[in-house]
């Protein structure tokens, strides 16, 4: 997918994900715009994603 | 059900007029009169979610889930327009529109492809949700930079909702709806063939015409491409934006790459060769 806030592909994201593992919360912060100007659906999608590419890394703040 | 899904999601994110937008900011000498024009374009324009909302409904009278999810989108589209009406009423109410300004844009577009229509809207978002963040960047004065900026983010959200509908019609339907979709998207990403590449610019009812575009029965039918071009300056590192929302979707949603307009039409040409 393609998130339009932050004007990158999952691919781009997940790319980054895998050459800096990031908690989850630090990763949307640092390299997307999910959490500050943008919509926030990609959020979920993009969790998924990464857990599928064994890239998930759960923040403190993360519910569940 | 997507409908049930989308539904708690775009809750969730759910804003308020009364609460979530800073009125009392309101500065007045960061405005003036030409940008308060283009609020009340844009708050009509908005409003021409109604007839749209009436064809939706009529063209998938057997899609209950995709149906069902209009009814959110009514809503908020509309409150998008309540939102700019708001402000005029508060800080420049002679600019209010009339009632047979918004009478205007009551009118009905002829019968079109449910899964064309479902594209166009999705591409649609898209462009819009990069014109509002071009807006909020363009305007100084604080309540309307606010409001352009939290329009933008629901119409990436609703893009996101289309693409879901999109996502579940190649399930169901398969190549005849790449087909579409892909006809749609080569549309939407050439410049060459519409100037601003938005379903308020396409003609939508031949017995009306040529004044059966949304844009046409505006009060100022020349408004939108001042609006782009000379005011919020939509250049092309904005129309940038758009292409790569569209042809990133597009690429996810047919599992190809296209990383231009011409990828898109390649594909088209090979999908139609294919199918038939």
């Amino acid at each position: 997918m393609y998130c339009l806030c932050s004007d990158k592909s999952f691919s781009d994201i997940i790319d980054y994900q895998s050459k800096a593992l990031l908690p989850f919360q630090k990763l949307l912060s640092e390299y997307t715009s999910c959490t500050s100007t943008g919509c926030g659906s990609c959020i979920e999608p993009l969790k998924i994603e990464l857990e599928q590419h064994d890239l998930f890394i759960k923040s403190n703040t993360d519910a569940g | 059900m997507l409908f049930s899904k989308i539904f708690i999601e775009l809750e969730k994110a759910r804003w308020s007029l009364d609460s979530d937008i800073p009125w009392e900011k309101f500065n007045p000498e960061k405005l003036s009169d030409r940008q308060l024009h283009g609020i009340k374009m844009n708050a009509l324009l908005e409003w021409a979610a109604i007839p749209a909302v009436e064809m939706f409904l009529r063209d998938n009278i057997d899609d209950q889930d995709f149906s069902a999810f209009i009814s959110i989108w009514f809503y908020e589209e509309q409150k998008h327009s309540l939102v700019l009406l708001e402000y005029l009423r508060r800080f420049a109410p002679e600019q209010f529109p009339t009632q047979e300004d918004l009478r205007a844009l009551r009118f009905a577009f002829d019968e079109a492809p449910p899964l064309e229509s479902l594209a166009l809207h999705f591409c649609g978002e898209v462009r819009l949700n990069q014109w509002y963040r071009c807006a909020s960047e363009y305007h100084d004065e604080p309540v309307i930079k606010h409001i352009y900026s939290i329009l933008a983010q629901d119409e990436a959200r609703h893009s996101r909702a289309y693409y879901q509908y999109m996502q579940r019609a190649i399930l169901t339907h398969g190549d005849e709806a790449k087909l579409q979709f892909v006809k749609i998207g080569v549309l939407m990403t050439n410049a060459r063939l519409n100037r601003a590449l938005h379903p308020t610019n396409l003609h939508v009812n031949k017995e009306l015409y040529p004044l059966d575009t949304v844009n046409s029965r505006l009060p100022d039918p020349d408004w939108l491409r001042e609006w782009l071009d000379r005011e919020i300056k939509f250049d092309q590192s904005w129309e940038k934006k758009v292409e790569n929302g569209i042809l990133g979707n597009f690429s996810s949603l047919l599992k190809n790459k296209f990383s231009s307009a011409a990828d898109l039409r390649e594909y088209r040409k090979q999908l139609e060769l294919q199918v038939a």
